[in-house]
C-alpha cells in the first residue's frame, strides 16, 4: 500500500492539473503533512523497538539465570539481580532528557527486572506460600512506575500483572472457574478508569478484555456451565470487589464534562457488570450476551466516530464482524448440509468484507477527523 | 535535589530492596531457626516435576487434628527425633514445649501446606528415581511460631 504522502502527491498533481487549486497552494498542502507525518511515524517506529527490545532483553535475562542459576553462588546471585534493577533504572534515567524512547524503554526494562527478581527470588528461597502476591507487588511497583514517568507501557504492564495476580488469587483458592467472569469485571474497570484518564492503552487493554470475557458467555453451553459452577467464597469475596471496582469507576467516568460520550461509556460498563454478575447467579443463555455484544460493537462505533478515535470504531467492526460470522457457524451451519454451509458462510464473509470495504474508510476516516 | 529526583530514587530504592529483604528475612529465618529433617513425598507420585519444580507435601507421622479443632484452625505437632529424621508423635492447640511444626485443621487431617522445590534438568531423574524409593527428606527451618520454611531436599 503507497503512502499517505505519496497518494496526496498525486492527488494536488490532479489539482493543480484541474485548475482547483495553485503549484504554491499544492505545495503548501503537501508541507502540512509531510515532515510532522513522516516524523511521527519514526517516532512510532523507534518507540516499538525500543520498548520490544526491553521486554527482549528482560525476557533472556530470566532465561539465562533459569538456566545459570545452580551455577551461581546464592549470594552473587542476589547481588546480580539487584544491580541489573538499579542499573536499568540509572541508564534510563540519565539517556532519557536526550533519547527519550530508549531511556524510557530502560526504564520499563527495570520495572520487569524487578518483577523477575520476585520470581527468581522466590525460587531460590523454595517460596511457595502465597505466590500470587508477587504479582501485586509488580503490578504496584508498574502502576507508581506509570504516575512518575507518565507513562503507557509502564500503565499496560500494571493492567496485565493486576490481571494476573486476581487470576492467580482466585486459581490458588481452588475458585479458578471463576477467572473469566473476574477477568471481565477487572477489564471494565481498566476500561473505565482509562477513560476518566484519558490513559490510550488502559482503554484499547480494557476493552479488549472485556469483550474477550464476554464473547464466551455467547455460547450457549459456557453460559450454563458458568451458570452451574460451584463457586466458593473466594470466588465472591473477589466478584463483589470487583463489581464494585467496576461500577465505582464506571460512576466516575460518567461524571466527565469534557467527554461527549462518557455517560453512554458509563452506561455500557454498568451493563457489563450485570451481565457479569447475572453469569453465576442466572442461567442467561446465549440470547441475552449476543444482544449485549452486538450492541456494544455498534456502540464502540458510535462513539469512535463521535469521538473522533478511529481505533474504537475498528474494535466494533471487528467485533461486530467475528460475531456475526461465528454465529453462523455455531447456529446455522449445523442445520445445513456441509458444502451449502460453506457456500453461505463463504457468501457472507464476502459479502462482510465487501460491506467494509466500501464503508471502513468513511466510518474510520471520519472518526479520525 | 527536587522532589522528583527523590521520588525517583524512592522508587528505585524500593524495588531494589524488595528482593534484599524478602532474601534477608527468609536467610534470617534458616539462620537463627532449629532445622528439623521430615519424610518428604511428591504431591503426584505418579509425575512429581511439574515443569522446573517439584511440589512436595510433609509426611509427618501423625496427622489427626485435636478432637476440638475447628475447621481451618491452627495446629501444632509435636516432634520426635528418630534415626532417620523428626516424626509427630501428638496435636495439640497451644504450642506444645520442645520442637513443634504449625499446620492448619482441614477435613480431618492436618495440612503442613505444599513445597515448592526446584531442581535443574540434569538433577531431575536423580530426584524421580529417590522419590520413587521413598527415600526423600526434606530439610525445614521452624520458624519461631512453628512455620515450616523448605531449605532443601535431602536423600536417606
Amino acid at each position: 500500500m503507497r503512502r499517505f504522502e505519496e497518494r496526496l502527491a498525486d492527488e494536488t498533481s490532479d489539482w493543480v492539473r484541474e485548475g482547483l487549486v495553485s503549484a504554491e497552494q499544492a505545495a503548501a498542502i503537501r508541507g502540512r503533512y509531510d515532515d510532522g507525518a513522516g516524523d511521527e511515524r519514526w517516532s512510532r517506529l523507534v518507540q516499538v523497538l525500543a520498548i520490544g527490545g526491553a521486554i527482549a532483553v528482560g525476557l533472556g535475562v530470566i532465561l539465562f539465570f533459569a538456566a545459570n542459576w545452580g551455577e551461581i553462588p546464592r549470594f552473587t546471585r542476589l547481588a546480580l539481580i539487584v544491580a541489573a534493577i538499579v542499573a536499568s533504572y540509572a541508564a534510563g534515567d540519565r539517556l532519557r532528557p536526550a533519547h527519550p524512547h530508549v531511556g524510557h524503554a530502560l526504564l520499563l526494562l527495570g520495572c520487569i527486572l524487578f518483577g523477575a527478581s520476585l520470581f527468581l527470588v522466590g525460587q531460590m528461597e523454595n517460596v511457595s506460600t502465597h505466590d500470587p502476591l508477587a504479582f501485586l507487588l509488580w503490578a504496584l511497583a508498574a502502576a507508581g512506575g506509570a504516575v512518575l514517568f507518565r507513562s503507557q507501557p509502564f500503565a499496560a504492564l500494571a493492567a496485565f500483572t493486576g490481571g494476573a495476580w486476581i487470576v492467580f488469587e482466585l486459581v490458588d483458592s481452588e475458585a479458578g472457574s471463576a477467572a473469566l467472569l473476574a477477568v471481565g469485571l477487572y477489564a471494565v474497570a481498566v476500561y473505565a478508569f482509562g477513560t476518566r484518564l484519558g490513559v490510550g492503552v488502559l482503554r484499547a487493554l480494557g476493552a479488549g478484555g472485556a469483550l474477550a470475557a464476554l464473547f464466551p458467555l455467547t455460547f450457549g453451553e459456557v453460559a450454563d456451565e458458568v451458570a452451574s459452577a460451584d463457586v466458593g467464597t473466594a470466588a465472591v469475596v473477589a466478584g463483589v470487589a470487583l463489581a464494585a471496582l467496576a461500577l465505582a469507576t464506571a460512576g466516575w467516568l460518567a461524571t466527565d464534562a469534557q467527554r461527549t460520550t462518557a455517560r453512554a461509556e458509563a452506561a455500557a460498563c454498568f451493563v457489563l457488570v450485570l451481565v457479569f454478575c447475572a453469569a453465576p447467579l442466572l442461567d442467561l443463555g446465549p440470547l441475552l450476551p449476543n444482544v449485549v455484544l452486538l450492541a456494544l460493537a455498534a456502540g464502540a462505533i458510535a462513539a469512535g466516530y463521535a469521538t473522533g478515535e478511529p481505533w474504537l470504531a475498528n474494535v466494533g467492526l471487528a467485533v461486530a464482524t467475528v460475531e456475526i460470522l461465528v454465529r453462523f457457524f455455531d447456529y446455522f451451519a449445523r442445520i445445513m448440509p456441509r458444502s451449502v454451509a460453506f457456500l453461505v458462510g463463504g457468501t457472507i464473509a464476502l459479502t462482510l468484507a465487501w460491506a467494509l470495504e466500501r464503508n471502513h474508510r468513511r466510518i474510520v476516516g471520519r472518526a479520525a477527523r | 535535589m527536587s522532589t522528583r529526583r527523590i521520588l525517583f530514587w524512592a522508587f528505585v530504592a524500593v524495588q531494589a530492596l524488595v528482593p534484599v529483604t524478602i532474601f534477608g528475612l527468609r536467610e534470617a529465618t534458616a539462620a537463627l531457626a532449629p532445622h528439623v529433617v521430615i519424610h518428604a513425598m511428591p504431591l503426584d507420585p505418579r509425575d512429581p516435576f511439574r515443569g522446573q519444580y517439584v511440589a512436595v507435601r510433609l509426611d509427618v507421622g501423625y496427622n489427626t487434628p485435636p478432637p476440638a479443632a475447628r475447621e481451618g484452625q491452627v495446629v501444632w505437632v509435636h516432634l520426635q527425633r528418630t534415626p532417620t529424621g523428626s516424626r509427630g508423635d501428638y496435636a495439640s492447640l497451644t504450642r506444645p514445649h520442645g520442637t513443634s511444626i504449625r499446620g492448619h485443621a482441614h477435613g480431618g487431617t492436618i495440612d503442613f501446606g505444599l513445597f515448592r522445590y526446584y531442581v535443574s534438568e540434569d538433577d531431575a531423574e536423580r530426584w524421580q528415581n529417590a522419590f520413587a524409593g521413598g527415600n526423600v527428606y526434606a530439610e525445614l527451618a521452624l520458624a519461631r511460631d512453628g512455620r515450616p520454611q523448605l531449605r532443601r531436599l535431602v536423600t536417606r
